[in-house]
């Protein structure tokens, strides 16, 4: 009985320090809503990578100079009135933009603003014209990055 | 009248001149006088640079990350060969200077791009310092750097630290990384340089001792600054410091230069020294050769640390908070009354935004913080894993396009106290105390890191860690120095459970105690005590927890030399200031095989911040063993450096 109890110590001792192992997400490229990050959520070391001070940076893959990172093989907007750098930050951040133009404002619209050299004194219209249309820019969970941003163009010069 | 067309004698002979010195050239350039030329050229500039000791001046040892190691030695802490013209370039400055400059002259690549290319920054400083004629040398087509430049644009430099965040005591050693801010006003838009190990594993002990023992390549890269921001503040909850540096435009584009020599080129990682932050510390360094940084890390660099190394130096101007998901979370959560929270739960998981308008209490500015807040939960509870991908985006839309009908709300989270104003990572404590009626001095050393009643300013509630936490005591009635404690591991983490998340707390001991037996005798043991439990925040300030805790003792002195124990406890962390606080616990332990007793114990520690680097602290303890129990009291006075 005694030995029965110690080794139950012992295994959970030794499953408890072993638990909370990394869950690394799955990365997940794409054009469109639902884009996942390499990593950890919430970064749920195990206890015993805390044990043996594990920094966690060393993620795999990202020893490159990744300058012209992105989903570069998305579909490109119809509008001409796109760039590339337009086109690849909205195909990296199409949840954080949805986020943004739903709530009227954020850093990621901002930047789209800036990329489309949206004058600061028409801004204000620009967020609220592109809010207004949230369900014309989204119309279902299968848009494209490149729909997104012919939308956008199309409210904007509309309005 | 025709216009004569300026032909004649006097413009044949022009000509004729013209085509002699053309030929003249021609022949003389391709003539072996022109090449010794050359060569003497190349000689003149290697005489001129060992004549103003360039192989001796900062920048040069900086750009090359000569560091004199263990070996009192000059070595480069780069490993990679393709970072040396010469073949003993590792570990010779002198000859690295002179073969470098021998490889600007020479007409071929080396794995596909040229030297000038390649070892930009040093090409641009030799080239200020020796005034070299670059019509004299080859002039090779720098097109991708060009590109890399034209891309990355650096005007301004921001030192990035990600901090610590809940149940991941180790995490508060936080991570480095550095911005380079561009023309575009939005940060987003900028690139950022990271330095970490390449590694296969994801996790795992084998991970963990290669990197300890630096069998991992570590590499420099560049990636754009919101692939970041989506790693540490959505996936690992972290939240964001970024600190501009004090750095004009030459200076970040020389730092960026540094960082392209540096591309695919490794060096072996080391998690305690030459890891992720100190290796930063090399390019700012490099746009500053003034700044003493890397000097200063000697056994172990701790990446916050590195922060205020470069805060002493004065170069940290402007400090700005970006929090993650987690603490917007909890802010949301705050706006919201609590009656209202199931709200959320129901939007993210299944029902309809419209169910808002049957709650007439909720006002306007509470649906916008509860779809705000669904949206945050919506999105936490993809990247767990814990809902599909299309299920998410159904849901995603559903929330957003209720939330677009609803116009803007004011959402800053509270910036709490910046990191760097934290007390310093090692501890030195000197006290007084008695134990059972006999009384003593005690000198405590920790080289780092943090516990529960350390001055808590910029460093998470809850969270403690700490190796190597060495006491000494000096009984002064049997005049006895007696080693007290050398505690190996010692994590403890409270993880209050909230209603939206469900962490379990739990803590790690191992190391060497003295534990009294009698009030005649005590003996040295290896404990390990691990333990796991559940916690509660019941006030503000105020955090309850409870503890399963699985123990083992090992030591000569005990009956068969060992003992092993299952007990349980209580506890209590209260903030009552922001400068004091109190941790309470009790705890009794079964030990049931090996030696068979008990031990209970009873215990109030107190600290109190006098400023960020001292704290004066009083531990008063109940202590049982078996039959023999005792009370123990400490007062002590705690510096930080």
């Amino acid at each position: 009985m005694k030995k029965a109890l110690s080794m139950l110590v012992l295994l959970s001792s030794f499953v408890f320090i072993n638990s909370g192992a990394a869950m690394a997400a799955q990365q997940n490229t794409g054009c469109g809503l639902g884009t996942l990050v390499l990593g950890t959520v919430g970064n749920q070391d195990s206890v015993l990578m805390q044990i043996l001070i594990v920094t966690t940076n060393g993620t795999s893959g990202s020893q490159t100079f990744g300058i012209t990172s992105g989903t570069s093989n998305c579909a490109k907007p119809a509008s001409f009135v796109s760039n590339d750098r337009l086109e690849q930050f909205v195909a990296d951040n199409m949840d954080n933009l949805a986020t943004d133009i739903a709530a009227g404002k954020g850093e990621t619209l901002e930047t789209v603003a800036e990329l489309m050299a949206i004058p600061s004194e028409k801004k204000d219209l620009f967020f609220s014209s592109l809010q207004k249309n949230f369900n014309t820019i989204y119309p279902s969970s299968k848009v494209q990055s490149a729909d997104v941003i012919d939308s956008i163009v199309s409210i904007t010069a509309g309005s | 009248m025709k216009q004569s067309l300026t032909r004649g004698p006097l413009n044949c002979n022009l000509n004729f001149r013209v085509l002699f010195l053309l030929i003249s050239i021609f022949f003389f350039t391709h003539s072996p006088i022109y090449a010794q030329t050359e060569e003497s050229y190349q000689t003149l500039l290697i005489e001129s640079a060992l004549q103003k000791n360039l192989d001796a001046q900062p920048l040069w040892h900086i750009l090359l990350h000569y560091k004199i190691g263990f070996t009192q030695k000059l070595e480069s802490l780069i490993d990679d060969p393709l970072f040396f013209n010469a073949p003993t370039g590792k570990s010779d400055p002198r000859s690295e200077l002179i073969y470098t400059l021998k490889a600007f002259f020479l007409p071929e690549e080396k794995e596909g791009i040229h030297s000038q290319c390649r070892f930009v920054a040093r090409f641009n400083w030799l080239s200020e310092q020796l005034g070299i004629d670059k019509e004299r040398l080859p002039k090779p087509d720098c097109n991708e750097f060009n590109e890399f430049m034209k891309t990355v644009n650096p005007k301004k430099a921001v030192l990035v630290f990600p901090i610590g965040f809940f149940n991941s005591p180790a995490s508060m050693f936080g991570h480095t990384l550095l911005r380079i801010d561009s023309s575009y006003k939005s940060p987003l838009l900028s690139y950022s340089i990271n330095y970490a190990a390449s590694t296969d594993e994801q996790f795992g002990f084998l991970y963990a001792i290669r990197g300890l023992f630096g069998s991992y390549k570590g590499y420099y890269s560049i990636q754009p600054y919101y692939e970041r921001i989506k790693k540490y503040n959505h996936m690992e909850h972290r939240d964001i410091w970024e600190y501009s540096l004090d750095m004009n435009e030459k200076e970040v584009k020389q730092m960026v230069m540094h960082a392209w020599e540096l591309k695919d080129i490794f060096s072996y990682y080391y998690f305690f020294d030459e890891n992720c932050s100190y290796n930063l510390l090399f390019l700012i360094e490099a746009g500053k050769p003034s700044l003493r940084l890397t000097d200063r890390f000697n056994l172990w660099a701790i990446p916050i640390d590195t922060v205020r190394a470069v805060d002493l130096e004065g170069q940290l101007i402007e400090q700005i908070y970006r929090p993650s998901e987690r603490s917007k979370m909890d802010f949301l959560s705050s706006q919201i009354p609590k009656e209202n929270l199931n709200l959320v739960k129901e939007i993210s998981t299944g029902k309809s935004p419209a169910i808002l308008d049957n709650y007439p209490n909720v006002n306007e500015q509470d649906k916008k913080s509860i779809l705000d807040l669904s949206t945050e939960y919506l999105r936490y509870l993809f990247s767990a894993g814990k809902i599909e991908k299309e299920e998410y985006t159904r849901k995603f839309l559903e929330i957003l396009s209720s939330r677009s009908k609803l116009g803007t709300s004011v959402t800053d989270v509270p910036a709490p106290v910046s990191p760097e104003q934290g007390h310093n990572s090692a501890r030195i404590s000197y006290g007084l105390g008695s134990s059972d009626g006999d009384t003593f001095s005690s000198l405590k050393i920790r080289p780092d890191y943090h516990d529960l009643t350390d001055p808590g300013i910029g460093y998470i509630p809850g969270s403690s860690i700490s190796f190597f936490d060495t006491e000494i005591r000096f009984d002064h009635s049997k005049n006895k120095i007696k080693l007290e404690k050398l505690s190996l591991i010692d994590i403890t983490s409270i993880s209050p459970r909230n209603y939206f998340f469900k962490p379990l707390s739990w803590k790690v001991f191992t190391g060497f105690i003295r534990e009294k037996t009698s009030k005649e005798n005590d003996r040295f043991i290896f404990s390990i005590n691990t333990g796991g439990g559940f916690a509660f925040q019941i006030l503000k300030k105020t955090e309850v927890y409870s503890f399963l805790e699985p123990a083992a003792k090992i030591g000569g002195e005990l009956k068969e030399s060992y003992s092993l124990g299952i007990g349980a406890g209580i506890g209590a962390l209260i903030e009552i200031t922001p400068r004091w606080k109190i941790h309470t616990y009790a705890k009794r332990v079964y030990f049931e095989l090996g030696e068979n007793h008990e031990e209970t114990l009873i215990s109030i520690q107190q600290g109190y911040a006098i400023t960020q680097n001292n704290a004066l602290k009083l531990d008063l303890n109940w202590k049982k063993h078996s039959e023999y129990s005792f009370y123990e009291g400490t007062i002590s006075w705690n510096y930080y450096l």
